[in-house]
Parts: C-alpha cells; sequence; structure tokens
C-alpha cells in the first residue's frame, strides 16, 4: 500500500467534488456554493482526524501513526487552500475585503495560513532543518487553527449549529488530551531524570 | 528552576501584542505565532540560548512584569474585542439558530390568541405535521409543501386559543414539544368617532373584539362585534356601522344590538358618506381588501356598490360633500375622490386625516416632500397639512413639535410630537399627540396651542380625540386600554376596558414597551415616526448611513437575531442604544425601557398572510428551491439568521461597499414590505429578480411563469 500522504490528498480532493456535487442541484448555478460548504467540511473533518491520529495511535506502530497524522494533516491544509480558493472564484470573488474585514472569515483565513504554515514545515527536508525543538511547538498551531476555524464557523449562517458544536467538541477533547499527554510526558521525564540523578549524586 | 520553553513563547507574545497589537483576535494569533517562530529561529540558531534558570522570587517578578501588563491590556481591550469580532450576543443568536435548525423545527416562535395565523413546519422527511396544544380543541393540520415543509394555518376560533406557552408537534406520530411566546392581547380602543350631534363617542378593539361607547358622562356600553373590528362609524347619533375581518354590521349605539349585517372579505376602513360625489344616497364607503383594494358605497340596508377601485388599502378615509379622501402608505399620497379622481404626492404617507369643512381635509405627516425627499438623518418634521378639496392642492402647513419650557437642552423639542388623530370642529383643531402624550387645542389667533397633558393619567400616546357637544374631550388611549374624558384639562372620567390589575407581567411589560415605541425622543423622533403603527411607512430615508434606505417593519422579528440591515444588533432590546445616542434620548426617564420595548415588539402580530392554494404553493417552493433560495433563506423562518456580503450577492452595485454587510432577512410577510433590497431599488417583489448576475438566487434561468409562481409563494408567506 503507498503512503498514505499521496492518495490521501486526492481522496480528500474526491469528497469535496462529491459533496458540491450532492449539495449543488446542477454544476453551472449551485456548484460554487456546494464546493465551498464541502471543501470546508472535509478541511475541518481532515484536521480534527489529524489532531486525533495520535490519540487514536496509541499503542500501534508510532511510525505508521505518524505517516497517517501527517498524510491526513496535509489533506486537510490542501482541503482548506481549496476551501479558499474557491471562495475566491465563486462566493466572494467580488468582496475579497470581507476576508480580513469580517471576523468570522478572518478566523478562517488565519486557520488556513496557519494550516498552510504547518503544510510547509511538513516536508521530511524542512522538518529535519528545523530539528524537532522548533518543528514540535510549532505544530501544536493546528490546535490553534481548530479553535479559529470553530469562530469561522460560529458566525457562519450557512454551517448547522449541531456540526459545529461536534467539531468544536472534537478539537476541545483533543486539546484537553494533548495537554494531559505533555503533562504525563515532562512528569515522566522529571521522573526519569530523578531517577537517573540520584545513584551519581550517592 | 527553569523557564519553560512554552514559557519563553508565551511571555514573548504576551510583550508583542501588549505593545503592538490590536484589539482583535487576529492580533493575538499573529503575536503567538511570531513568538513561536522567533524563539524557534534563536533554538535553531543557539540551542542552550534559553536555557535560563532562575530563582521562584526572579521568576515571578519576571511573570509579572511581562504578563501584568498584557493582561491588563487584555482587559482593558476586551469590550473592543467582544465588539469587533462580534461576539456580543452571541448566546442570543445562536439560540434562535438552535431553535429553527432542531428538526421538526416551527416558525414563527409566537402564538396569537385573537387572530389567524400561519406557521410553518420543517420536518425533513416527515409526511404528516400537526399542531397540538392545551386548549386546542382540534389540532391545525398541516399542509406539505414539499422538501420538508409544511404549511400550518392556525385560527383561535375554529381551534381554540391555546393556554400555554408551548406547542406539541405531532409529527408521523411522535410529539415533539417546542416552546413559543403566547400572546394574549390586551384591549386596544381605536378609531375614535363621534356621532353627528356628537353626544356620543365610539372606538373599536381589534384585539379583544369590542366596541365601546361613551358620552360626557362616561360609559355607555361595550358591544361584542364580529371578529376582529379594525374602523367605525356612526351612521347617524344612534347607529353605528363596524368594519370587521367578516364584514360590515349595523349596531344600535347603546345595545349594541345587531340591526344588519353585510358579510365583506377583510373590511378596513369605513367612512360616513357626508354626500360625497358618486356614493349618492348611500351612508357609508368601506374599504375591503383583495387585489386591487376596492371602495365599496354601503346603502342603508348595507348593500354594497362599486365605488372606486385603489391600488392599497388606505390607512385612513374621510368624506365630505365635496369628495372622499383616501390615504395610502405605500404610494405616500392621497387620493381625492370627487366628480373626478386625482392623486396627490406627499412624500410621506399620512398618519391620520379629518375633515374640517366640506371643502379642506386636515392630514397629519411626517414630513411633507412631493418632490425629492429631505435627507436629513432620520429626518422627521410632524406637520399637519391643509388640503383644499377644490383647488386638489396642499394649501397650507403647520410645523407642530416645538419646545416648551421644561427643556433643558438646546434644539430639543417636548410638545407636538407624532401627531395621530386630529379632530376639526369649528374653527378649534384638537390634535392628540402620542409621541409627547397630549392632546392639544389650537384655536385661530392663539399664538401656542393649549395644553392637556396626560401626564399623571392612566393615558398615554393617545391616538383618538373627540369633543363632544358640552366641551368635554374624549381620548383614546389603545395603549392603556381606555379612554378619557377631560373636562378644563383635567381627566374628569376613565373608562377601562380592562382591568390593568389583571394583566400579566408580560402583558404589563409589553404595555411598558408599547409606550416607548410611540414616545417621542428629544429630537422629536419617535419609533412610530417610520414605522407606522409598527409596520414599515415604505419610505425611503437616510438613517445616517450613506445612501436611502427602506423604512423596515418591526412586525415579525422574534427570534430573528441579528437584526437591521447591517445585522449589527443581536438583541432588539440593544436598539434602543439609537434613540439614547443618535436621537437625544427619551423624554421621560425609564428604567429597562430596552426589555419592555422588546417585549412588546415580540408580540406584535404579522400581517396576515395572503392566501395561495396549495397547488400553488407547492409549485412556488419548487421554483424556490430550484433558485436556491433556502441557501440563506433556510426553512422554516425563511432565514439563516446570518449576513453575507454585499460584493457576493451583488457585485454591480457600486453604492455598495464590497464588503458591506447585509443581513439575511426572513421572508415571512415579505408581501406586506418593500420597497425591496437594502437601499430599496427593486420597488416590487418581481423586480427583486432583475438583479443582474445570479447571485441573489440562480434566477437567471426561470421562466416568466416560474417567476410568478415564485413571486406568488412569496406573498403568500
Amino acid at each position: 500500500m503507498k503512503a498514505p500522504s499521496r492518495w490521501l490528498p486526492v481522496l480528500a480532493l474526491l469528497a469535496i467534488a462529491a459533496g458540491a456535487a450532492f449539495a449543488g442541484s446542477d454544476w453551472t448555478a449551485a456548484a460554487w456554493v456546494g464546493a465551498s460548504r464541502a471543501s470546508g467540511w472535509v478541511a475541518a473533518a481532515l484536521l480534527v482526524a489529524a489532531l486525533a491520529a495520535s490519540p487514536f495511535g496509541t499503542g500501534m506502530d508510532p511510525r505508521r501513526v505518524k505517516r497517517w497524522r501527517r498524510a491526513l494533516g496535509i489533506s486537510a491544509a490542501l482541503a482548506a487552500l481549496v476551501h479558499l480558493a474557491i471562495g475566491l472564484a465563486g462566493p466572494l470573488r467580488d468582496s475579497l475585503a470581507t476576508l480580513w474585514t469580517w471576523p468570522s472569515y478572518r478566523a478562517g483565513t488565519l486557520a488556513t495560513v496557519i494550516l498552510t504554515l504547518l503544510l510547509l514545515t511538513s516536508f521530511p527536508s524542512v522538518v529535519r532543518r528545523l530539528r524537532v525543538r522548533v518543528w514540535k511547538p510549532l505544530h501544536r498551531l493546528a490546535y490553534v487553527a481548530g479553535g479559529l476555524v470553530v469562530l469561522h464557523l460560529l458566525r457562519l449562517p450557512f454551517a448547522p449549529l449541531v456540526g459545529v458544536l461536534v467539531f468544536g467538541a472534537a478539537v476541545g477533547v483533543l486539546l484537553l488530551w494533548r495537554l494531559g499527554e505533555g503533562l504525563r510526558k515532562r512528569r515522566a521525564e522529571a521522573r526519569e531524570l530523578n531517577e537517573g540523578a540520584h545513584p551519581a549524586s550517592r | 528552576m527553569r523557564v519553560p520553553r512554552q514559557g519563553w513563547v508565551l511571555g514573548l507574545a504576551a510583550a508583542l501584542w501588549t505593545v503592538g497589537g490590536d484589539a482583535d483576535l487576529a492580533s493575538v494569533v499573529l503575536a503567538y505565532i511570531a513568538a513561536l517562530v522567533l524563539v524557534g529561529l534563536l533554538l535553531a540558531w543557539r540551542p542552550r540560548s534559553l536555557d535560563l534558570r532562575l530563582s521562584p522570587i526572579a521568576a515571578t517578578v519576571l511573570a509579572l512584569g511581562v504578563f501584568g501588563p498584557a493582561l491588563g491590556a487584555a482587559i482593558e481591550r476586551a469590550p473592543a474585542i467582544a465588539e469587533g469580532e462580534e461576539l456580543l450576543g452571541i448566546g442570543e443568536q445562536l439560540g434562535d439558530r438552535w431553535a429553527y435548525e432542531r428538526k421538526p423545527a416551527i416558525a414563527p416562535p409566537v402564538v396569537f390568541t385573537d387572530r389567524p395565523q400561519r406557521f410553518y413546519v420543517h420536518a425533513p422527511g416527515a409526511s404528516s405535521v400537526r399542531l397540538e396544544g392545551a386548549g386546542l380543541d382540534a389540532a391545525p393540520a398541516g399542509d406539505e409543501l414539499g422538501h420538508g415543509l409544511f404549511r400550518v394555518d392556525y385560527d383561535p376560533i375554529r381551534h381554540g386559543a391555546l393556554d400555554e406557552s408551548a406547542v406539541r408537534l405531532r409529527v408521523d406520530g411522535r410529539v415533539h414539544e417546542r416552546s413559543v411566546e403566547r400572546v394574549v392581547p390586551t384591549a386596544h380602543p381605536r378609531r375614535l368617532k363621534a356621532n353627528p350631534s356628537r353626544t356620543l363617542a365610539a372606538a373599536v378593539s381589534e384585539e379583544t373584539d369590542a366596541l365601546v361607547v361613551v358620552n360626557a358622562e362616561g360609559f355607555v356600553g361595550a358591544h361584542t362585534t364580529r371578529d376582529r373590528p379594525r374602523d367605525l362609524a356612526f351612521v347617524d347619533d344612534e347607529r353605528i356601522a363596524v368594519a370587521s375581518a367578516a364584514g360590515v354590521a349595523l349596531l344600535d349605539a347603546r345595545t349594541g344590538d345587531v340591526l344588519a349585517e353585510q358579510p365583506l372579505a377583510d373590511a378596513r376602513v369605513l367612512a360616513r358618506a357626508n354626500g360625497a360625489p358618486r356614493t349618492g344616497d348611500a351612508p357609508l364607503v368601506v374599504g375591503v381588501g383583495g387585489t386591487p383594494a376596492r371602495l365599496l358605497s354601503l346603502t342603508e340596508a348595507l348593500e354594497p356598490e362599486a365605488f372606486a377601485e385603489l391600488g392599497e388599502m388606505p390607512d385612513a378615509l374621510v368624506c365630505t360633500a365635496s369628495a372622499c379622501v383616501a390615504a395610502l402608505r405605500r404610494a405616500a399620497s392621497v387620493v381625492v375622490l370627487g366628480a373626478d379622481r386625482e392623486e396627490l404626492p406627499l412624500g410621506r404617507p399620512a398618519v391620520t386625516l379629518a375633515a374640517s369643512d366640506p371643502a379642506t381635509v386636515l392630514l397629519a405627516v411626517t414630513d411633507y416632500s412631493p418632490g425629492e425627499p429631505h435627507l436629513g438623518n432620520h429626518f422627521v418634521q410632524d406637520q399637519i397639512l391643509t388640503l383644499d378639496l377644490e383647488r386638489r392642492a396642499i394649501v397650507a402647513r403647520r410645523p407642530t413639535a416645538w419646545r416648551s419650557a421644561r427643556q433643558a437642552g438646546a434644539g430639543d423639542v417636548d410638545r407636538g410630537l407624532s401627531p395621530m388623530a386630529l379632530d376639526a370642529h369649528g374653527d378649534v383643531l384638537r390634535v392628540a399627540f402620542a409621541g409627547s402624550d397630549e392632546v392639544e387645542v389650537f384655536r385661530p389667533g392663539a399664538p401656542v396651542p393649549d395644553v392637556v397633558d396626560l401626564a399623571g393619567t392612566p393615558l398615554f400616546a393617545p391616538q383618538g380625540v373627540v369633543r363632544l357637544h358640552d366641551g368635554a374631550l374624549v381620548v383614546a388611549s389603545p395603549g392603556a386600554g381606555a379612554l378619557g374624558i377631560f373636562r378644563e384639562g383635567s381627566l374628569a372620567t376613565l373608562v377601562r376596558l380592562e382591568d390593568p390589575a389583571e394583566r400579566s407581567p408580560t402583558q404589563a411589560l409589553r404595555v411598558r414597551g408599547e409606550h416607548s415605541f410611540y414616545e417621542a425622543t428629544r429630537s422629536g423622533v419617535a419609533c412610530q415616526s417610520c414605522h407606522l403603527h409598527a409596520d414599515t411607512d415604505h419610505v425611503l430615508r437616510n438613517i445616517g448611513g450613506r445612501r436611502l434606505a427602506p423604512t423596515l417593519t418591526v412586525r415579525g422579528v422574534a427570534d430573528t437575531a441579528p437584526y437591521l440591515r447591517d445585522g449589527s444588533y443581536p438583541r432588539i432590546r440593544d436598539l434602543t442604544h439609537l434613540s439614547t445616542t443618535l436621537l437625544g434620548d427619551w423624554l421621560r426617564p425609564e428604567a429597562g425601557r430596552g426589555v419592555a420595548l422588546e417585549a412588546y415588539v415580540r408580540a406584535l402580530p404579522r400581517p396576515p398572510a395572503r392566501p395561495l392554494p396549495l397547488g400553488a404553493a407547492r409549485a412556488g417552493l419548487e421554483v424556490f428551491v430550484r433558485a436556491g433560495c433556502p441557501s440563506c433563506h433556510a426553512f422554516p423562518a425563511f432565514t439563516s439568521l446570518g449576513s453575507v456580503p454585499a460584493g457576493a450577492l451583488f457585485p454591480a452595485q457600486t453604492a455598495l461597499a464590497e464588503d458591506e454587510r447585509l443581513d439575511i432577512p426572513s421572508l415571512l410577510s415579505v408581501g406586506a414590505r418593500g420597497p425591496f433590497l437594502a437601499d430599496g431599488r427593486a420597488p416590487t417583489l418581481r423586480s427583486v429578480f432583475d438583479e443582474p448576475g445570479d447571485r441573489h438566487g440562480f434566477t437567471a434561468a426561470l421562466s416568466s411563469a416560474e417567476l410568478h409562481q415564485l413571486v406568488a409563494f412569496l406573498e403568500s408567506l
């Protein structure tokens, strides 16, 4: 099986197309609106999936989990860029200023900028150059992006509230898991350090 | 202790935002990203550069030094952030959205116990919907329109009046409880008129199906009438004709006995004919709804005869020996129906009118601008116009607003605001001013009018005034549910249609809100000045924006947050901000005014839906869906409670800024509004779909017949 980072983005794009075709009555009229919404939801779902890869992958082969997390993250960023592109080419092409002047769109724009930053720093050569000490905290911005997506969706009249609440709850739970995991690791490291230092100090 | 790496990032982010950040979340996020990148670069360059160990005291001092100012800045900027990020009132808006997204959903969420209403229920996949509730004798069934939408027509007379603030939606046999606001209206005596000899005066209360008759001593009788009486006219000293939703009835003024009846669909205005041309010997003229609205003359036996057709139902009608005059709101004009017919534009609709003598009619208006509209911000100049029926021209104007000695601020006015009723008798004119809670008596030659102040009485916002034969003054206060009989400027007798002590707290709150709605601010402008009786005056006016905008109706807006054209107000109560800041504040100090005003506005009935056969409604809904309308005007409230950029909808409109926010209005009762779109450029619903670009609904491909179906459907909502 090929690495998911190769085929998952293609699958995401197909999902966007299918969603658009489903939401729009035909490709000449409502498709722009449908495609915009479908791409947004696909991006949001992939972002949650990327954030959930680590907790759900606990106990699995770490390299495999890492591959999936990376593929899902790349797909989420690509879907977000597609979402932005559709918005710029379709519904918002005559009101580009709203991307920054409207709070809900501004939050979405910022989330896309963050995801793009993470996408650009997901290539192995960049990861190596950045080193894990820089790369890791940078990629925790994915949670900030998640929060911004909640703000983006919350004031959008077209986003079903149930979907927004589910997405927000998912991001919140995953953030709590991440904080708990960080705390647990820090304690374990401190314990190891203490245990290692103890004999030497004697 | 060692400073963690995240501590450096947060500290740097806090410092960056405190020093150079704006009051918005984007600045916070950007400061954090910048700090993250800077710390990362530093660590990449010198990995051990931030391995700093501090004593707990030093760490605390450092943290306080960095995070203290940031906390101060956050506290200071929090209100601006909440406003800028549109987080104010988000709870209310999400609550409204949740109510409509939770299926099955019902709209509007207000049930009136006094009048028929149409509800829409969105229950995707369902095949049957019934409305049930405590007090309902029969459960009105919904007509399926398609796409999960049901139309439910409820009539309290046929189905029983709802007893509680909840309805049960029985959808395919399964019951779903939904909370609604139950409105039991209070009595509102309106259309106060005197008999020819001025020994009696009478008013009707549409909300409570009542006709009340008084004389100079007080109460004569209160009679129950047919469904929803709207107007009355004395045929002679002892007989009153009453126009109601059911038709016209002739009653004995003292006993209330019905002497004759004529069923007429939707009779609204009534006037004594007074021998006007083309009415023959008929004693009455009545206006009945329909397309077109018609004026009929009625014989003694109430037999109708065609008299005139009008483009719309007049707000008021008066007849003299020279002509009948009808006040048209949408056209902002009066139509003079004498031997010939002539329409006189006023620029603003006449609020009320009265005959002064056979050749003269007086009109109360909020401005007179038959040519170009006056462009002053919220421009209102209350005045009384004299219409000469022979010359067919406005021959005199009398501005009414003035400032009494009690005024403090320069330019403030406190008298003569919002004239709502006129009574001309001889040379003396009496005017009821709802905005300043008074009646003024204008005598020829007197420099200032005599003032009958309603302050200190239970009456407020008078909408009717009549002088009786012995000099007693009868004043009708619909909001107070009472008539007052004044002698020498003092209240002598109060005739209440109901006991205020029996009002529920909610009803009492709504009454307070009604007072605020009609009460003027110190600039002379009241809500009523533009929103005539809570409807629109159909006028384009400058409301402080970049262009003229049509007046919105405030009926049927419950649970459709946010409010105003740009959706800038999350709650109805917040709109008091406009009056307190822009319009100089109200005359009376009152605590909790916004809440009371909101309670009143929420409980206003929306205009009745126009009948449309089920088949036509289904066809219209199909077109509505095909055009993509539900994307924004979502079921069942026909709004998704959001806003869209002007540039996305109307890119060709250069008058609109591309990022200007346009609220998505509910389409319920849309047919009663107009002109349409944010700047009123569409005079009719049909012309809304002439917008180029296929952005505001995908309507370019629709045939003429389909557009006709769509417009008919919208008018029936």
